[in-house]
C-alpha cells in the first residue's frame, strides 16, 4: 500500500484523538515507522494492522473503522492536495464514480507497482447506480461504502449506500447499490 | 499495411478520441469542432483567426498558413477567456477545402482542468495530456513529503543539538571521512579545548591527542576495536549494552573518564565520554568506609566477646571479675558510641536537615550551657572562656549545636593530653555577616597531612589508639554545620596545638558585636 494511505490514517487518529494516541496506536499495532512517506511502499500488512489497532482503540469494529477511514478519504485527499485531482474526476458522485476506473488506470501507469482496484458503474433506469469493485486485496468493501458516503458529502448530495454482494460471503466481487437522496 | 479505408473511423468514434478537434474552412471560417472544445469555447464569431491565434510556428492564423503547415506541430492560444492553448497538428483535409486540426489543451496544472469547466472525461482515452499532469501531481506531492520530512529532520536535528549542548557528557562525531563533525561543549571542557579546536581533525590527530593528555601508565582504549565489537552486536534491541572502556586523564585536570563508542561500517562514528571521576571516587570511599567501620566494630567486639568468653569458662576471683566486666563495659559502650555516632551521620545525611529544629536564639546562652554540661573524666581543666557581654542571634538547632560545639570541645581535652589551656571566645567575619565560636588548644596538634584528611569518616589522626575516639566526630560537625547554613574551620599547627571555628550566619539586625 502506498504511504498516504497510511499517512491519512494517521491523520484521521490524529485528529480524533491527538498525536500520542497516533503513537501509542503504532506501538499497539507494532509498526515501526515514524513518519511515512506518501509515495513510498509499505507492506499491506502494516495498513491491516494499523486498522486493527484502531479497532481495538476506538471500540468499534474493523469495518466502522474502515468505512470512517473511507469517508475520511475524500475530506483528506481534498485537504492535502489531492482536491484537484477529485474535481478533474468530475462534479458530481455519478461523474467521479464513472471516471474512477480510468482515473486509477492513468495512475498505474505513473505507478507501476500499484495494485489498482477496478471500479465499474451501471446506471439503471431508476437513476440508480451500481458500483462494481474488484480488488486483489481482500476486506476492503467497507472502505468503499465510506468512499461513497464521502462523495455524497463532498458534493452536497447525501448517499444511500446498500452492499449488495460481498466478497467476503462468497461473491465474485462487491456490489453497491448508490441512491442519491435528493 | 492496412488501407485508409480499414483504419477509418466512424464520426463519433473520431469524436470520441479528439474531442478538442477543430475544422478550418478555405474561407478562414470554423466548421466543426470537437464536444469538449465546444465546451470551453464560449460564443463569438466564426472566423478563424478571430478566435486563435498561432503561437508556433509564427504565420498568420488563415487557411493558407494552416495548408502550408500540413502534418507539423501546431500551438495555438484563445483569444476568448479563460485563455487555453491547444498543441496538435494540422492535416489538410484531401479535397484541399478545410483544414483539421487535431487538438489537445495544452494544461500545466491540475486545477486547471477544473478551471476550465472540464473532467478527466472530457480527454480522449489515448491523450496523455491527464496523466502527465497526475505524474506532475505526483511529484509535488514527492517534493512535498521531502519537504515535510526535511523539516522533521531540521527539527530532529536542533532537538539533538540541544540535548548534546546540554549534555554534561563529551560527545564527538566522526563522519564517513573519519573527520570530526560534530564535537560538544561538554568535550571542550571536559578536555580542555574549545570546540572548534576539533573541527574537522582526523580520527587518528584526535586520539593522539588525547593520549597527550593521559595519567602517567595511562593506555588509550582501541576505539576502532570497540566499534567492531559494537558492530557485531547490532540487532540486540534496546536494552543491549554498549562496549565501554575507562581511562584517566591528568590534562587539564585528573579525571576518570568512561567511554563508549556507536558506529557502522563505512558510516559516522560517535565517541560518548562520560566524567566518572566523582563516582569512581564515591565507590572507592564507600568500599573504605565499609572496611573501616567492619574494622572500628570488630575491636571492641573482640574484647567483649573474648573477655565474656573468660568469664563463662573460668572462674576468677572478686577483683579480676570486677576488672573484665569493666573492660566489657568501656569496650561495649565504646560500640554504643561509635554506633550511635554512625547512627547520627547516617540520619544527618538522609534527612537532609529536615528533622533540624531551627529557630533564632541567642548564642552565649547556648554556648554557656555546654561548657558547663562538658564532663571530662580525670581532667581537672577548666574551658578558658572568654566570650563578649552580648553575641548575637543565630538560627541553630540547639541540640545539634551543642553537640557539634561538644565533640570539638572533647576532642580539644583528649589530644592536649599533656595539659595547656583551652580556651572558648568569638570571632567575627570582616563583614560581620557571620559569628564564629573559636576553640583553640595547646595540645598534640595535626601535620598538614593529618589535616587535610581530618573532616574523612573514621580518620584518626592519633594511630597509637591510646587516644579514645571514633574517628565519626568531625564528620558530624561538619554536616551539622553546613545544615546549619555554616561550616567548621580548623587550622593546627603539629605539635602547638589546634584552633576550631564553628561559624554561624548572624540571625539578624539586633545582634551586638562587643567590643
Amino acid at each position: 500500500m502506498y504511504g498516504m494511505v497510511n499517512k491519512a490514517i494517521e491523520d484521521l487518529v490524529t485528529d480524533l484523538k491527538g498525536a500520542a494516541a497516533w503513537e501509542a496506536l503504532k506501538r499497539d499495532a507494532d509498526v515501526d515507522v515514524e513518519t511515512f512517506v506518501g509515495m513510498d511502499r509499505y507492506d499491506d500488512a502494516v495498513t491491516y494492522r494499523l486498522v486493527d489497532a484502531a479497532s481495538r482503540m476506538f471500540g468499534v469494529p474493523a469495518e466502522e473503522i474502515l468505512e470512517a477511514f473511507g469517508e475520511y478519504w475524500t475530506v483528506y485527499t481534498a485537504n492535502k492536495g489531492y482536491g484537484h485531482l477529485m474535481a478533474a474526476a468530475g462534479n458530481s458522485v455519478f461523474g467521479v464514480l464513472e471516471n474512477l476506473d480510468a482515473m486509477h488506470t492513468r495512475l498505474a501507469m505513473i505507478y507501476p507497482d500499484m495494485r489498482i482496484p477496478q471500479f465499474r458503474l451501471i446506471r439503471d433506469a431508476a437513476g440508480h447506480g451500481w458500483l462494481t469493485y474488484q480488488s486483489d486485496r481482500a476486506g476492503l468493501g467497507a472502505m468503499v461504502v465510506g468512499l461513497l458516503k464521502g462523495l455524497g458529502r463532498r458534493f452536497g448530495t447525501p448517499v444511500a449506500v446498500e452492499w449488495v454482494e460481498r466478497r467476503d460471503e462468497g461473491a465474485a466481487a462487491d456490489r453497491f447499490r448508490v441512491a442519491l437522496e435528493v | 499495411m492496412p488501407s485508409s479505408a480499414e483504419i477509418g473511423l466512424t464520426a463519433a468514434q473520431f469524436e470520441a478520441e479528439f474531442p478538442f478537434y477543430l475544422q478550418v474552412g478555405c474561407d478562414g471560417a470554423i466548421g466543426r469542432m470537437g464536444a469538449s472544445l465546444a465546451r470551453i469555447m464560449p460564443p463569438g464569431p466564426a472566423g478563424f483567426g478571430e478566435r486563435f491565434r498561432v503561437i508556433r510556428p509564427e504565420m498568420t492564423a488563415d487557411f493558407a498558413g494552416l495548408a502550408a503547415w500540413g502534418g507539423k506541430l501546431l500551438v495555438l492560444e484563445s483569444r476568448f477567456e479563460p485563455v487555453v492553448r491547444l498543441r496538435g497538428s494540422v492535416q489538410l483535409q484531401p479535397d484541399g477545402r478545410s483544414a483539421l486540426l487535431l487538438l489537445s489543451p495544452w494544461i500545466t496544472r491540475v486545477e486547471d482542468i477544473e478551471a476550465l469547466g472540464l473532467s478527466i472525461g472530457d480527454f480522449g482515452a489515448h491523450d496523455p495530456a491527464v496523466d502527465l499532469l497526475f505524474l506532475q501531481q505526483s511529484n509535488l506531492h514527492a517534493l512535498e513529503d521531502t519537504r515535510r520530512l526535511a523539516a522533521r529532520l531540521r527539527e530532529r536535528t536542533a532537538s539533538l543539538d540541544s540535548i548534546s549542548a546540554l549534555s554534561p557528557d563529551g560527545i564527538v562525531l566522526f563522519g564517513e571521512e573519519g573527520r570530526v563533525s560534530y564535537a560538544n561543549p561538554a568535550l571542550g571542557r571536559m578536555l580542555g579545548e574549545s570546540v572548534s579546536f576539533f573541527h574537522d581533525m582526523t580520527e587518528e590527530t584526535f586520539t593522539s591527542f588525547l593520549v597527550t593528555l593521559l595519567d602517567f601508565g595511562q593506555t588509550l582504549p582501541d576505539f576502532q576495536a570497540m566499534a567492531a565489537a559494537e558492530d557485531t552486536r547490532e540487532g540486540g534491541g534496546e536494552r543491549r549494552r554498549h562496549p565501554r572502556a575507562t581511562f584517566t586523564i591528568a590534562q587539564p585536570q585528573r579525571r576518570v573518564i568512561s567511554c563508549s563508542v556507536r558506529a557502522r561500517e563505512g558510516e559516522s562514528k560517535v565517541l560518548y565520554f562520560r566524567d566518572i571521576t566523582r563516582e569512581t571516587e564515591v565507590d572507592r570511599m564507600k568500599s573504605e568506609f565499609l572496611s573501616t567501620a567492619a574494622h572500628e566494630l570488630r575491636t571492641p567486639m573482640a574484647s567483649v566477646y573474648g573477655f565474656s568468653e573468660l568469664l563463662l569458662k573460668r572462674d576468677y576471683d572478686d577483683t579480676t571479675r570486677r576488672d573484665l566486666l569493666g573492660t566489657i563495659h568501656r569496650q561495649a559502650g565504646a560500640l554504643i558510641h561509635l554506633l550511635n555516632e554512625l547512627l547520627d551521620l547516617a540520619r544527618i545525611e538522609a534527612r537532609a536537615g529536615k528533622d533540624f529544629r531551627i529557630a533564632r536564639r541567642p548564642l552565649r546562652p547556648i554556648v554557656e550551657q555546654t561548657v558547663a554540661a562538658l564532663l571530662m573524666p580525670n581532667d581537672a581543666r577548666k574551658v578558658e572562656v572568654a566570650l563578649p557581654a552580648a553575641l548575637p542571634e543565630c538560627d541553630v538547632d540547639e541540640e545539634k549545636f551543642q553537640q557539634a560545639l561538644t565533640n570539638l570541645l572533647s576532642n580539644a581535652y583528649k589530644y592536649s593530653p599533656g595539659g595547656g589551656a583551652i580556651r572558648l571566645d568569638a570571632v567575627f567575619d570582616d563583614d560581620g555577616g557571620r559569628v564564629g565560636i573559636r576553640v583553640r588548644d595547646e595540645g598534640l596538634g595535626m601535620t598538614r597531612e593529618q589535616l587535610a584528611r581530618c573532616f574523612e569518616r573514621f580518620y584518626r589522626a592519633d594511630t597509637s589508639g591510646n587516644i579514645p575516639g571514633t574517628g565519626l566526630g568531625l564528620a558530624l560537625v561538619k554536616e551539622i554545620m553546613e545544615i546549619l547554613g555554616g561550616s567548621v574551620e580548623i587550622d593546627s599547627v603539629y605539635g602547638a596545638g589546634t584552633t576550631c571555628v564553628l561559624w554561624l550566619p548572624r540571625g539578624g539586625d539586633d545582634a551586638v558585636r562587643a567590643a
